[in-house]
């Protein structure tokens, strides 16, 4: 007897363990069920978009640059020398957005003064890999992002 | 993992040294409490649960509530339609507060009855007193956040009254309002009271009042005059150690009453009405039912005095240990006179509950149809 | 009954239609404004002889009012009974073009009128086609079959819309998920709606093919999925309970234990 009772009673006790263990479960478990990542709201399409819209080729003017959502992610498109060339808008360094500077010509970003050319090249650093290229094909309905150049 | 729990201790152990403080917490939760103490008075600790669980409910739903009268209606709505479990959080908080109250006014009448407010634990029940307003200021706002319709105009009824205070009633209306009417100012006050004011307050107060408790110990049935029995004394009458025993007993209760929260909130999950609209009363709007006997009362008196009655109520339960019941018996078999009063003014508070509950609306009973009227007397009706 | 709300979608409903008395052409074919003033034209539709026949309605000289100019082209042949109609009803009129009966000359066809009459026109219903198909064919003959065939389809297909829109309505109510069933039954109504005038071509594999997708995954299948859905959620939170139930009374037990073994 005095062999089987301790077992028992350690058996108990940890079961009641397991109880609080448990409660303790379903109040986490819940929790991060509750606080599981939704899917983003933002919606992308084939075209360029920013907060207003679509972006028509209309409003990108020679040496004039516009960043916004696609597919691939932020996207750059630059109208020079009348043909549209577009790059990956997320600075390689740490991700801050780029813009078009249409005076200097160069791509630069705001954070750390990181600086591109048109086709993703890096001019200067603290960048070190290049910008990744963009097909854009200028269509009535926008500006179309067709995917990475090959 | 005991040299890792040993580990940890020496750590600790070393620069606040532990032991006197660790030794001093286990005697006073070893102490027994007195023979007397049943499973009524396991109410606080499930109370305790309760609050726990809201601030933890209250945290989930703060993630994705948006305060403002154009955005709060949506967010409760997404919260219900689109987050995993939203819906059933959101029911878990609205079904935990109609509990809290719930048992708040069961643990106070058990600590009525068994005179847990005399000397020396006045301070104890003036601090509980204080929690129970928290927690209806903490109903009433909360009420008013997920801004529909029967949020709208419930706060609109319940806020028309102190307007009636001579002198200063209607700027503080105003002050309470953030305006002339119940709009976003409201909401943003009322949000913040919620969130922020009120759990601090609360937090600070049980902390105080469970200090309390444990320092002073559950109190005996002897009269005050007495002096208070030592812990031999409550072992020999047959008291158990707090310690694990009657904490096993308040696990047991907060076990059952969270199950009962789970359930009601999955078989009966909280509903959300139509969006807010100024200009638009529903038939029927009523505040939530812990303010029915107060609205109730404001229709049979003037308004004027009828809206001093629950501060006056307040401050008649703050000083009740200090000016209505000096006597010093405790055992509620002594105290007879005490009890019934109290039994009556709880009896009359629920009766005008209830007349609040009815009145308005239309009752079939044993096939006759009865129109209660607006102070909730029956009226036949023609067939 | 959708041919009904068809028909309305366009009437002023709470005006009072014009007076008859007042329009000339009364004065002498009272026998045909007789017919008219019962039909739902006038009455819902608000609307005058000169509305198919031209000219103008209170003009009291006759040459005035019969004006080819002012558009007037009195009784319209058969040839051009389904144009007159077709001025508002072009759907029907259009499918009635691809059906049997299209041959205007033959006489032997019907046109427009021969079914819905010419001024007592009134609610086409499913029961319309009873009434008007045994004018020509016999009980038991191919025609008859496929009228029946097609009336059957239709009711059949609407009455199961009906029931499952009033159960969707009932619990939309309170219960927040059943509005994404609204809309399923919206698609389902309007394809119903199109059938009716689809009915015209005579086709049952048309009609039977549109109330297949009134039935189908994007109509009525799709509501039902929702519906479904819900009762099941309804038919868990039964048994979740019970499961937390069992949870809270075996922590409950070894609570109830662990009192017990102290000393």
């Amino acid at each position: 007897m005095a062999e089987s009772e301790p077992l028992s009673r350690r058996f108990f006790n940890a079961l009641m363990g397991l109880g609080f263990v448990g409660t303790l479960c379903g109040f986490a478990g819940t929790a991060l069920a509750y606080l599981w990542p939704m899917p983003d709201a933002v919606v992308t399409s084939e075209f360029l978009s920013t907060t207003r819209g679509k972006v028509t080729g209309a409003e990108l003017g020679e040496n004039e640059g516009v960043v916004g959502r696609s597919p691939m992610g932020k996207v750059l498109v630059v109208r020079k020398d009348g043909a549209l060339r577009g790059v990956q808008a997320t600075c390689t360094h740490l991700g801050c957005t780029v813009a078009w500077n249409g005076e200097s010509g160069e791509i630069e970003c705001p954070c750390h003064g990181a600086r591109y050319a048109l086709d993703g090249q890096v001019l200067k650093g603290p960048a070190r890999d290049p910008l990744a290229q963009v097909e854009v094909r200028e269509e009535t309905e926008g500006l179309r992002i067709l995917g990475p150049v090959s | 993992m005991k040299k890792i729990g040993g580990l940890l201790w020496a750590w600790f152990d070393e620069r606040l040294n532990l032991a006197p403080l660790v030794a001093g917490l286990e005697a006073n939760l070893r102490k027994p409490v007195p023979a007397h103490v049943n499973w009524l008075f396991t109410l606080g600790s499930a109370i305790a649960a309760l609050i726990g669980l809201q601030i933890f409910t209250g945290i989930l739903l703060l993630i994705y509530y948006r305060p403002g009268a154009d955005t709060a209606y949506q967010s409760i709505v997404r919260i219900m339609d689109e987050v995993p479990l939203g819906g059933f959080m959101r029911s878990l908080h609205v079904w935990g507060a109609d509990l809290i109250v719930i048992f708040l006014i069961l643990h106070m009448v058990r600590v009525f009855v068994y005179a847990g407010y005399k000397k020396p634990r006045e301070l104890t029940w003036i601090i509980g007193v204080l929690l129970f307003a928290v927690i209806l200021i903490f109903g009433f706002t909360g009420y008013l956040l997920p801004w529909d319709q029967l949020a709208y105009w419930g706060t609109v009824v319940a806020t028309e009254a102190p307007a009636s205070i001579p002198v200063i009633g209607p700027i503080t209306r105003e002050f309470m309002l953030g305006g002339s009417e119940v709009g976003d100012p409201t909401l943003g006050r009322f949000f913040a009271l919620h969130v922020v004011v009120l759990p601090l307050v609360l937090l600070k107060l049980m902390a105080l009042h469970l200090f309390l408790i444990r320092y002073q110990g559950i109190s005996s049935l002897r009269r005050t005059d007495e002096p208070d029995p030592t812990p031999n004394e409550i072992r020999a009458e047959g008291g158990e150690p707090f310690f694990p025993h009657h904490v096993l007993r308040d696990l047991t209760t907060t076990y059952l009453v969270l199950g009962l929260l789970v359930s009601l909130a999955i078989l009966y999950p909280a509903h959300l009405g139509d969006p807010a609209d100024p200009l638009t009363t529903p038939l029927g709007i009523k505040p939530e039912w812990y303010f029915l006997p107060a609205y109730q009362l404001l229709k049979y008196v003037p308004e004027v005095v009828g809206v001093q009655i629950p501060p006056l109520f307040i401050g008649v339960l703050v000083l009740l240990p200090l000016l209505l019941d000096r006597s010093p018996e405790r055992h509620p078999k002594r105290r007879l006179r005490a009890i019934g009063v109290g039994a009556v003014v709880l009896g009359l508070i629920v009766l005008l509950g209830l007349l609040g509950h009815i009145s308005e609306t239309r009752q079939t009973i044993f096939g006759i149809t009865y129109h209660f009227d607006i102070q909730g007397m029956p009226h036949g009706e023609v067939p | 009954m959708w041919i009904l709300l068809a028909l309305l979608f366009a009437a002023p409903l709470f005006a009072e239609p014009p007076d008859l008395e007042e329009v000339a052409c009364t004065w002498c074919h009272y026998e045909e404004a007789e017919d008219f003033a019962e039909s739902v034209h006038y009455l819902q539709g608000h609307l005058l002889c000169t509305d198919c026949h031209g000219g103008l309605p209170f003009a009291e000289d006759p040459d005035l009012a019969k004006a080819p100019e002012a558009g007037f082209i009195g009784k319209p042949g058969r040839a051009d009974v389904a144009e007159v109609c077709a001025q508002c009803h072009s759907g029907p009129a259009g499918f009635f073009a691809q059906g049997p009966h299209h041959e205007w000359q033959n006489e032997a066809n019907p046109t427009c009128i021969t079914c819905h009459s010419n001024h007592r026109v009134l609610d086409a219903s499913l029961a319309l086609m009873d009434e008007t198909c045994s004018q020509c064919h016999d009980e038991w003959s191919a025609a008859r079959d496929r009228g029946q065939k097609i009336r059957v389809e239709l009711k059949v297909g609407a009455e199961h819309l009906q029931r499952v829109a009033m159960v969707v309505d009932s619990l939309a109510g309170f219960e927040r998920s059943l509005q994404k069933a609204q809309p399923f039954i919206e698609d389902a109504t309007a394809v119903l709606q199109s059938a009716d005038a689809a009915t015209h071509a005579l086709d049952v594999q048309m009609i039977e093919g549109m109330v297949a997708e009134v039935r189908g995954e994007r109509g009525i299948a799709g509501a039902e999925g929702v519906v479904g859905a819900y009762y099941e959620k309804l038919r868990m939170r039964p048994r979740i309970v019970f499961a937390v139930w069992v949870f809270v009374l075996v922590n409950v037990a070894l609570f109830w234990w662990k009192r017990r073994d102290l000393p």
